[in-house]
Formats: C-alpha cells, sequence, structure tokens
C-alpha cells in the first residue's frame, strides 16, 4: 500500500511538473501560428496572364484563404487556407471565377513527397497538448 | 544648516549633470541595425511569404510532384511550414530555431536537379516579389538561403 501511495505521488509530480513547464516555457513563434491546410484543383478553360493573376488575387483577398497560386500555364491551382474559415467547396466556387472556368480536385498522391522530420517534434507535440494557452 | 542644504543641492545638480553627460554618451554611440527579421516584418510576415511560396510550390509542374505528398496531409504540412518559417527566421536574425534536418540529410537520396532547385528559388521570389518586399531584403534572405544548394542538389 505504501509503495502504490509512494508511486501514485511520484506519478502525480510528474504531472504536475509536465503541465507546468508546458504552460510557463516560451513558445516557438511557429507554435503560435495558427495552422493551415493546403488544397489544389486542376483549372480548365481559358485563362489568360491578366486573368490568371485577377483571379489569384481575388482569391488570395478572402477571408479564411492565406495564399492562393495558379501555375503560369494555368492548368493547377493551390490554396492555403483556414479550415475553420472557409470550406474546399466555396473555394473550388471562387477559383471557377463564376462558372467560368472548370474547377476539379486534384488527383495526389499518398506516398513520398519531402521528408520533413522534425528532431524531438513527438516531444514538442506532447508539450502543445498540455498547453492551455494554444 | 542652510549651507548643508545648500551643498547637497549642488552635489545632486552635478550628479544629475554628469547622468545627461552620460546618457548623451550613449546616444553617440552607433544605433544598432535592424535584423533581416525585423526588416522584413517579424514572424506573420514570414508566414505570409511561407504560405505564398508554398503555394507558389504547390502549383509548379515542374517541382509539385515532390511536395504534393506532404503538403496533402496536414500534420506533414504542418511540420514543413513551420521548418520553412523556422529557417527563414533564424537565418534572418529572428527567435526561432531551426529543428529540422540538416539541408544534407534531408535532401540526401533525393536526385533534385539543378532545374529543381532553380524552380524552387523561382517560387520563392515570386512570393517575395508578390508581397512587394523590398531589393535589399530580398537579396539578402537570398543570400542566407543560396549556399543551401551544394547540401540539396545532386545528393
Amino acid at each position: 500500500m505504501k509503495t502504490i501511495k509512494l508511486l501514485f505521488l511520484v506519478v502525480a509530480t510528474g504531472v504536475v511538473v509536465l503541465f507546468g513547464y508546458a504552460n510557463v516555457r516560451q513558445r516557438s513563434p511557429t507554435e503560435i501560428l495558427k495552422p493551415v491546410n493546403l488544397i489544389s484543383f486542376e483549372m480548365r478553360g481559358d485563362l489568360n496572364t491578366e486573368a490568371r493573376l485577377n483571379l489569384e488575387k481575388k482569391v488570395s483577398a478572402v477571408p479564411g484563404v492565406t495564399a492562393c497560386s495558379l501555375n503560369k500555364e494555368g492548368n493547377v491551382a493551390s490554396i492555403t487556407f483556414y479550415p475553420d474559415r472557409i470550406t474546399d467547396h466555396r473555394l473550388a466556387g471562387l477559383l471557377s471565377d463564376g462558372g467560368r472556368l472548370e474547377v476539379l480536385p486534384k488527383e495526389i498522391s499518398s506516398a513520398g513527397g519531402c521528408p520533413v522530420h522534425q528532431l524531438g517534434t513527438s516531444f514538442q507535440k506532447f508539450m502543445s497538448s498540455l498547453d492551455i494557452r494554444n | 544648516m542652510n549651507k548643508l542644504k545648500r551643498t547637497s543641492l549642488i552635489v545632486w545638480l552635478l550628479i544629475a549633470a554628469l547622468s545627461v553627460n552620460m546618457s548623451c554618451d550613449d546616444d553617440d554611440e552607433q544605433p544598432v541595425a535592424p535584423t533581416l527579421y525585423t526588416r522584413l516584418g517579424g514572424i506573420d510576415a514570414i508566414a505570409a511569404v511561407t504560405d505564398k511560396f508554398l503555394t507558389n510550390v504547390a502549383s509548379d509542374n515542374v517541382i509539385n510532384a515532390r511536395f504534393e505528398a506532404t503538403v496533402a496531409e496536414p500534420s506533414r504540412l504542418q511540420l514543413l511550414r513551420n521548418n520553412l518559417i523556422d529557417q527563414i527566421c533564424a537565418g534572418a536574425g529572428g527567435p526561432c530555431q531551426y529543428k529540422g534536418k540538416t539541408m544534407l540529410e534531408a535532401h540526401t537520396g533525393m536526385n533534385i536537379s539543378g532545374a529543381e532547385f532553380n524552380a524552387l528559388v523561382g517560387d520563392l521570389v515570386a512570393a517575395l516579389d508578390f508581397y512587394d518586399v523590398p531589393e535589399a531584403e530580398k537579396n539578402d534572405l537570398l543570400a542566407i538561403l543560396g549556399p543551401m544548394q551544394t547540401d540539396i542538389v545532386g545528393k
């Protein structure tokens, strides 16, 4: 019984220390930034350079969108956005430019990609999950 | 008693004059030049440029195949985004620490060509131009990132 009490005390102290550390440590600037999603679409239709740049600026200015790019061929559009503020469907609607252009979700391979492993990522994620300031 | 008051007043005036003189001396020192991080506009401006850079890359037919699987997965996208922001922020003298792999470790085995690297740099320049980043800041930033080419291309 004494051992259980001691074990409980050690675990409780550990939790309090971790929770305390998570909430008083200095957060990195990127930890405070709100996460974004990125979506890509295939575009079909006539789109000259001027129209492409105008559409890019118009979509970039929509609340909830942090960036929008259309490639120079005008056949791929990518958007970063806050998923709690704007939906994929609405983004596709914006890119269609009033139905003038055909906008389809881009097929993307889920395998490969560039390596983005971070040292200590799991520890940082754990700390962030304990941080009530987030 | 009056003499004592007068003496202490003179002493205080001397101390005050000395303090003013010392502070004037401080003013004569060269002002500290703002870091590139400050000149770029801080973390929000760097995040905005990074997002534009990511959408440029994701829509760029030359290199988007390299990034698609990463940027389409929200958790991997956050890691990549945070790494890029941390790297630019730290390189520019900001209060960030790059926590990712070294460029050599991250790109070994990927066999990235010079054309792909140039396309990536072009996407970054386009992102900086989109936000009208002045030429001096743009060149300073590219000078920090440029030397990474040897650790990225042909590995």
